[in-house]
């Protein structure tokens, strides 16, 4: 379980969040969305430490992990999807795996269920990672961070620039993967977001400012607050 | 004909040494954008540590094996650096990453510091370390063209230092982080790479492959506190010419001015060409700015 607390966060000094409290659940996929630049991806930011918080906290299950750097945040269990995958280009598919395991010394070796998850990985393993496509490489970015089983998956607008089959096919990926873990997504496409999340919290200039169940949300103001 | 060749060889083995000189930078300065001009100190360093080591070895060890404190005397320069580099990075360098002009003045300060310590403790003047005998025969190869055991050994040298570097950067974990960091930081560090011990540890190794490179060059004369000097301009120039962020680069450059340089010394004067090599190199840098094996890639492009 992942929980944040009044976060604020700030780029030089300039505040871009101004207390932010989101709760996402084992079981459960939880959306964030909202306009563009509202600090959504900083949220996301703010949760893996690469942007500063002046104030708030963060846990994960119970535990603060606030004021760790960020390669112990993902020690401790967070698996990070950014905006724009952030694949390493001259790096192989299989050594972009590989330093997603970097975070669990648990996992000496690559776990063959990623293969049957995202079979294009298997072909293209030798490849490296800039030539694939956009989707492929949205594929590989989850499996980068799923290879080291975190307890807490972020994305960041997974489905941004991507066909239509392989946003189905991501959606599936993470349903199935919410029973293992909890998932916190950020996410543009309002129609991905019903049909996979549970719960869903709307983001206004740094601020939340609706949140609830998805199927209890009310659909017509969520359509309005994102729609202008 | 004789002549040429050897002067071809001769201009390898410039290479050869350049190259182990621009090893360690294509490394600090290609992968991690630190412009040290204590590169050349480092080098110095080595140099040094090769003629302390050669003295206490003749000190304490049985004279019959005395060739042997080569190898003694490579591993303690890479050593005595990589924790002189490993020190400065901690201290110093660290406070400097993404500021090129800060970089270079801060470490053109210690490049100061470095020489002056040494000349405190070792004095102004030239030392001299003697190479192992086997390395002083020349191997007769036709006519009048012999290659120095020296200028051989140096090669070598260079190669498999080239050699433990790709090995080290493309078949190790450790090195796969170092990579992984040098291209996206934010992203490596996201995945559990402790980046900032990446740093200290990619530092340390270029600084110590410095020390290799001074360990060689007291083969071929002797050295004084100023040493490092007549190096760092042409590393630079070698591995920017090359193109920074490749060792496959760095082995260009080298061989380019490496055998550029003796080469147009040998058709014209030794002024004049070292004037050819600057226009080829801007030449070169005219048409590949980034140099010649230049990372096309998002990760550098912005
Ligand atoms: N690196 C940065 N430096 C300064 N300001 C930034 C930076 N990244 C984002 N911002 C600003 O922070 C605000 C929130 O951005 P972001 O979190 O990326 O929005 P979203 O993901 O919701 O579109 C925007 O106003 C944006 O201009
Ligand atoms: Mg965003």
């Amino acid at each position: 379980m992942l929980e944040l607390e009044k976060v604020t966060a700030a780029y030089s000094g300039s505040k871009v969040l101004f207390g932010v409290d989101i709760t996402a659940n084992k079981g459960e996929i939880t959306c964030l969305v909202g306009r563009n630049g509202v600090g959504k991806s900083t949220t996301m930011k703010a949760i893996m430490g690469l942007v500063s918080t002046p104030s708030g906290d963060i846990k994960l299950d119970g535990k603060s992990i606030f004021t760790l750097p960020t390669y112990s945040r993902a020690k401790a269990g967070i698996g990070y999807v950014p905006q724009g995958r952030e694949i390493f280009p001259q790096l192989t598919v299989k050594e972009n795996i590989l330093l997603g395991m970097e975070a669990n010394p648990g996992v000496k070796e690559i776990p063959q269920e990623i293969f049957e998850t995202f079979p294009i990985l298997k072909e293209f393993l030798e490849r490296r990672g800039g030539d694939l496509s956009g989707g492929q490489q949205q594929q590989l970015a989850i499996a980068r961070a799923v290879v080291s089983k975190p307890k807490v998956l972020i994305l960041d607008e997974p489905t941004e620039g991507i066909q239509p089959s392989v946003i189905q096919e991501i959606g599936r990926v993470i349903t199935r993967l919410k029973k293992d873990m909890a998932i916190l997504m950020v996410e543009q496409y309002l129609e991905f977001v019903l049909e996979v999340s549970d719960r869903c919290y709307v983001m206004e200039k740094g601020r939340i400012s609706m949140s609830g169940r998805t199927d209890e949300l009310d659909k017509d103001r969520l359509q309005q607050l994102l729609s202008m | 004909m004789d002549l040429f060749l050897m002067q071809l060889f001769n201009g390898l083995s410039v290479s050869s040494i350049l190259l182990l000189a621009a090893l360690g930078l294509a490394i600090t300065f290609g992968l991690m954008g630190i412009i040290n001009m204590a590169h050349g100190e480092f080098i110095m360093i080595g140099a040094y540590t090769a003629y302390v080591v050669q003295n206490i070895w003749k000190a304490v060890m049985p004279e019959n094996i005395f060739d042997a404190y080569f190898f003694a005397a490579m591993l303690a320069a890479f050593i005595v650096t990589a924790a002189v580099g490993l020190i400065l990075e901690r201290l110093i360098i660290r406070h400097l990453y993404g500021r090129a002009i800060d970089s270079l003045l801060v470490t053109w300060g210690i490049s100061l510091a470095l020489q002056q310590t040494v000349r405190s403790i070792f004095g102004p003047t030239n030392v001299s370390v003697s190479a192992p005998a086997f390395l002083d025969k020349n191997i007769q190869v036709m006519g009048m063209f012999a290659m120095s055991g020296k200028r051989l050994f140096i090669l070598v040298m260079a190669a498999v230092s080239c050699l433990l570097i790709a090995v080290f950067m493309y078949k190790t974990k450790q090195g796969r982080n170092i990579r992984a960091a040098m291209q996206n930081r934010e992203m490596a560090a996201s995945l559990g790479v402790n980046t900032a011990k990446c740093d200290m540890l990619t530092f340390a190794i270029g600084s110590g492959f410095a020390g290799i490179a001074g360990c060689a060059i007291t083969f071929l004369g002797p050295i004084g506190p100023t040493i490092g000097q007549s190096y760092i301009v042409d590393a630079f120039m070698t591995v920017v010419v090359g193109g920074v962020g490749r060792i496959i680069g760095s082995i260009t450059g080298a061989a380019i001015i490496g055998v550029g340089g003796p080469t147009f010394e040998f058709f014209t004067s030794a002024s004049l060409g070292k004037v050819m090599i600057f226009i080829v190199v801007i030449i070169i840098l005219q048409f590949r700015p980034k140099g010649i094996f230049s990372i096309r890639s998002r990760a550098l492009d912005d």
